[in-house]
């Protein structure tokens, strides 16, 4: 009888243990999905961004632009943006026009060069690349798309940038070979369910950046917005900071004006 | 020596030794193994960087450019397909999938191949920037003829990526270590590098795979200096034992011989591993220094004792004869040597400062040693006696009768043949190629070798050519310039291939104007350039960018030029061309060379100054203690001699025969100075005895050659048996220093048998028939 009950709960534990496995990929899923979820209609946005590029010596360099982002209601289409650089100067109203589309195809990319005066449609296989030099590339800067990736739930500890926060800690494993990554461990608290700090480790597995979210706002009573990034670069001690300023929702933006012809209009 | 025997101090140190014999056995092993306790803190140094120091300007200047740029810590994996062409879409996926595993190695920062360029062209109305071979797993016999196409009308890509006849190409991976214990890091990069390599090999057994760059040449620096401490220390204590067992004939006297050299060399070693300084490729030689330079001492000591013993089986007696006769000697001998190796401490290169100061130490070592616990092994262990007199003894008169007899033909036989050896000199070259510093045996040299014949030149000169102003790298007059630099460098023979961003300014502006090859130049406005550039870095793909073409605030671009087969000498020659070249057409934007291969060409031509200075106090510090010793200023004027001239018939005969020299030049004179003095202080020493006893110059040459003949004969064997034994070393700086000393110590010793006397007997004579007349 003993012997009976022992075998039982270890086959019931082993079985727990199967399932238990199970959820945390679902839970890691389900996580994810709701936080994307809970930013479904914003409909449009616009804000002004500045990048701030730090070297391991303390040399700084400045990007500074406005972005556009139009909410693509199409599930299988992502969202459309544009960004018109202001700073340098030299580089001033060059302007970078993106569809985003659904893993494995490319996104969709054109570029306004204004000494030239003409709009390129660019290729954009690059999106493991960095972004105008800086520590960002176009992968991290993208929202997460669930298909793209294996999500995993791993446990809920305190945030490691603010430990005030429950986190959920959730590792994600992009199915794109060519992912700059060879996984991400993405934080997220459990209250709200915002990015709170992502680790990115590099394809050899080692620990390469650390991006936090600083003072996140409320907007429209809905939306949640970060207004500082900071990505640090572990391995070089570079370290790229956005600050964004200026939020504005649903401001009648059209889907015309996301249209390649329109973007040296779109650049002013 | 006079002021030694005055003193009594060597027959008091003898009746000491004596007397206290167990303590000074206790006291040396006690000594011995403090000093050797320090050994196991001992690591080898894995960096070329070694032999500069921190303060050398042409390191600082390098250091600031790599600071603005990047360092290339790299590793180029040359692939040779033995189809011989690259183009294959076979070879091209080989590649491919090297490139994408170098990415996994530890420390990456980039892994530049030609699968991975970042073709940019036309494509419609389409900006197309992206990997020559987008998809490595599906490549079409189009891929690879388009692949082909691509690049050989490239010019950043032809003798860079893709050889000149499309046999062979590179993948080049950039490391970022992080510089905080390379003697781990490199290694540990080694380790994985060679696992890759290995995987590869049996992947793609069709495809030949090397390695060159800077990583694995580090890697050399401790692989070759633990190569060298394997097989030269055996060598060393065999020959040596083996040359001792021969000219003293006993087993006996061998076997305290190799005590007393373990002790010296592990004292000096031990020394240098409390000092807290790591070991390198040049300091490896200098335990295995420190036991030649011992055993020539020890064999003073042994040599008296053999000829005692045919004397009187007085064991004490053998001691205290040794110590009264050869002390003062071996004192001066120790004395000496210990000054010219202390006086590379004037050396602008850490390693030969270290190397000087630990056989400082050894010598010094070896000096205790063979004074104390020597004399006192010998009357306490039961030494053989033996009857038969060494053979050395008796051919000593042969020759003393030879040159006394011969003294006239001698004298100017010998001046003949120093003035023929001594115009050699002026056929020397430094000549400091850090690629080929290790020897033809090693497969990183091969590498080297095989890839500067067959592909593209491994050295090269670096420029940062500054505008002056911010983002200035967009200014169209400046771009032209630069360009104009690169094409000038493209036309010399010997540069294989030049790097530079103008060439990506240029591809992007007839990437802009639908491929027309009319815009394959230089953008017409800064605004145009600046947003090329600008697009450029947004589509570079991972891991790319052009921080290590153009410097943070865009001010200055970088301009790499390969020199292939090119000797230090027609380094500079370029260096000087190019500078004319500023003059004449920029000198605003007017900058010194740097990089790794520049620091090396000037590192002998700045140690020899350095080193003049060293020597030149060796030699006062080293002509004050013979006028001490042997207390005639004419004696010892006239020793300059014998001392000064062995090292420059020494490189006269290398003029001739060799022509090119490392490094290593500039410590000889200093070194072998302390060492060859040794012989004409002992011969002179003896002469001006007899001298003053009332003999006859003649009779005082005999005497000589027959109290000290047989000594002198056996150390310069001793001395160049060891020194050939270090010039089998793999690193060519310890090898032509080896051979340099084993050269100088032979014609030390040819100037004082064949030389020194008839010019004593001459000058005697002279000054006698002038008397009586």
């Amino acid at each position: 009888m003993k012997i009976f009950i022992i075998t039982l709960t270890s086959i019931l534990t082993l079985f727990c243990s199967q399932i238990f496995a199970q959820s945390a990929e679902e839970k890691g899923l389900e996580i994810i999905e709701k936080s994307i979820a809970l930013d479904n209609g914003f409909v449009d946005s616009t804000v002004v961004g500045k990048m701030i590029l730090k070297d391991k010596s303390g040399n700084e360099s400045v990007r500074s632009f406005k972005n556009f982002i139009f909410e693509e209601l199409d599930e299988t289409l992502g969202d459309k943006s544009i960004i018109v650089f202001t700073e340098p100067r030299d580089v001033k109203g060059t302007s970078l026009l993106t569809h985003a589309n659904i893993e494995p195809k490319d996104d969709d990319q054109w570029l306004y060069l204004p000494a030239l005066k003409r709009v390129k449609r660019i290729s954009s296989s690059n999106r493991t690349g960095k972004f105008v030099s800086s520590e960002f590339s176009y992968e991290d800067l993208s929202t997460d798309e669930p298909e793209d990736y294996n999500f995993l739930w791993l446990e809920d500890i305190n945030c490691p940038a603010d430990p005030s926060l429950q986190c959920h800690v959730i590792e994600a494993t992009p199915k794109n070979k060519k992912s700059g990554y060879s996984k991400r461990v993405i934080y997220i608290d459990v209250s709200e369910l915002r990015y709170q700090t992502v680790k990115f480790h590099n394809r050899r597995g080692d620990l390469e950046k650390e991006l936090n979210f600083k003072s996140y706002q409320k907007y429209l009573d809905k939306f949640w917005r970060a207004d500082l990034l900071e990505m640090k670069n572990l391995q070089t001690g570079k370290s790229t900071n956005i600050t964004w300023e200026n939020y504005e929702f649903q401001t009648n933006l059209s889907i015309n004006d996301f249209n390649p012809e329109k973007l040296a209009k779109m650049a002013r | 020596m006079y002021l030694f025997e005055m003193s009594n101090f060597f027959p008091k140190l003898a009746e000491l030794v004596i007397k206290r014999r167990i303590f000074f056995i206790l006291i040396g092993f006690v000594i011995a193994f403090a000093l050797m306790a320090g050994a196991p803190n001992i690591k080898f140094d894995t960096d070329a960087r070694v032999f500069f120091d921190e303060n050398n300007p042409d390191r600082i200047a390098l250091e600031n450019f790599e600071g603005e740029y990047s360092k290339d810590d790299n590793l180029a994996f040359v692939i040779s397909p033995k189809n011989g062409d690259i183009f294959t879409p076979k070879n091209l996926n080989a590649i491919g999938i090297l490139t994408e595993k170098a990415w996994l190695l530890p420390y990456v920062r980039t892994v530049y191949s030609l699968t991975n360029y970042q073709n940019s062209y036309a494509d419609g109305d389409s900006l197309i920037v992206e990997d020559l071979i987008t998809d490595i797993e599906n490549i079409s016999e189009e891929d690879a003829n388009y692949a082909e196409e691509v690049a050989n009308s490239r010019i950043e890509l032809k003798n860079a990526f893709i050889n000149s006849d499309n046999s062979i190409s590179q993948v080049n991976i950039l490391f970022r270590l992080p510089g905080k214990d390379a003697i781990i890091e490199i290694p540990y990069v080694m380790n994985e590098v060679e696992i890759l390599k290995k995987e590869f090999e049996s992947q793609f057994p069709e495809i030949e795979l090397r390695m060159v760059g800077f990583v694995p040449l580090n890697n050399q620096y401790s692989v070759s200096g633990q190569d060298d401490t394997a097989k030269l220390t055996p060598m060393m204590i065999l020959v040596t034992l083996i040359a001792v067992a021969i000219i003293l004939r006993t087993i006996f006297g061998v076997g305290l011989i190799f005590i007393i050299i373990v002790l010296c060399a592990g004292s000096s070693v031990g020394a240098l591993g409390w000092s807290g300084t790591n070991i390198n490729n040049a300091t490896v030689v200098a335990p295995l220094m420190v036991m030649t330079l011992a055993v020539a001492s020890a064999v003073h000591i042994l040599s008296s004792v053999r000829q005692t013993m045919t004397i009187t089986p007085d064991r004490n007696e053998w001691v205290r004869r040794a110590i009264v006769d050869h002390g003062p000697a071996i004192t001066v001998a120790c004395l000496t040597t210990a000054i010219g190796f202390l006086s590379l401490n004037f050396s602008i290169s850490p390693p030969f400062r270290q190397l000087g100061n630990i056989v400082f130490v050894g010598v010094i070592a070896a000096l205790f040693y063979t004074l104390t616990m020597l004399p006192a092994l010998i009357s306490l262990l039961p030494l053989k006696k033996q009857n038969q007199k060494a053979t050395m003894d008796k051919s000593m008169s042969f020759l003393a009768e030879f040159v006394i007899r011969r003294k006239n033909s001698l004298l100017a036989f010998t001046a003949a043949l120093i003035a023929i050896l001594v115009f050699g000199i002026s056929k020397i070259s430094l000549e400091d190629d850090f690629l080929r510093y290790f020897g033809p045996e090693y497969e990183l040299r091969q590498s080297i070798d095989y890839y500067e014949d067959n592909f593209a030149g491994l050295n090269a000169l670096e420029y940062s050519v500054n505008s002056g102003k911010e983002n200035g790298v967009n200014d169209p007059e400046y771009l032209m310039k630069v360009e104009a630099l690169v094409n000038f460098l493209r036309s010399q023979p010997n540069i294989s291939s030049v790097r530079s961003y103008t060439d990506v300014v240029k591809r992007l502006n007839q990437n802009f104007n639908e491929d027309d090859e009319s815009f394959y130049k230089v953008p017409n406005s800064e605004l145009e350039a600046a947003q090329y550039l600008f697009l450029y870095e947004l589509s570079l793909g991972y891991g790319l960018d052009l921080t290590d073409q153009i410097n943070v605030d865009k001010s200055a671009l970088r301009v790499t030029a390969n020199v292939s087969k090119t000797t230090t000498k027609g380094f500079l020659e370029l260096d000087k061309k190019v500078q004319s070249w500023f003059d004449e057409n920029a000198p605003e934007l007017s900058t010194k060379s740097t990089g790794t291969s520049q620091v090396f060409s000037k590192i002998s031509s700045r140690d020899v100054p350095a080193m003049l200075k060293g020597t030149g106090l060796a030699l006062i510090g080293i002509s004050f203690i013979i006028l001490l010793v042997i207390r005639n200023v004419k004696y010892g004027l006239m020793s300059l001699i014998p001392n000064l001239l062995p090292a420059a018939m020494a490189f006269g005969l290398w003029g001739y025969f060799t022509g090119s020299v490392t490094l290593a030049v500039s410590i000889v004179v200093a070194m072998t100075l302390g060492i060859v003095v040794d012989d004409s202080v002992h011969f002179m020493l003896k002469y001006a005895k007899a001298r003053k006893e009332g003999k006859s110059p003649e009779d005082s040459v005999r005497q000589a050659f027959e109290k000290v003949g047989m000594a002198l004969t056996t150390t310069t064997i001793g001395l160049f048996l060891g020194f050939c034994v270090l010039a089998q070393s793999g690193f060519a700086v310890n090898k032509d220093m080896a051979q340099l000393t084993a050269i100088t110590v032979v014609f030390a010793l040819v100037v004082d048998y064949l030389l020194l006397p008839p010019v004593l007997i001459w000058i005697d004579n002279f000054k006698l028939k002038r008397k009586t007349t």
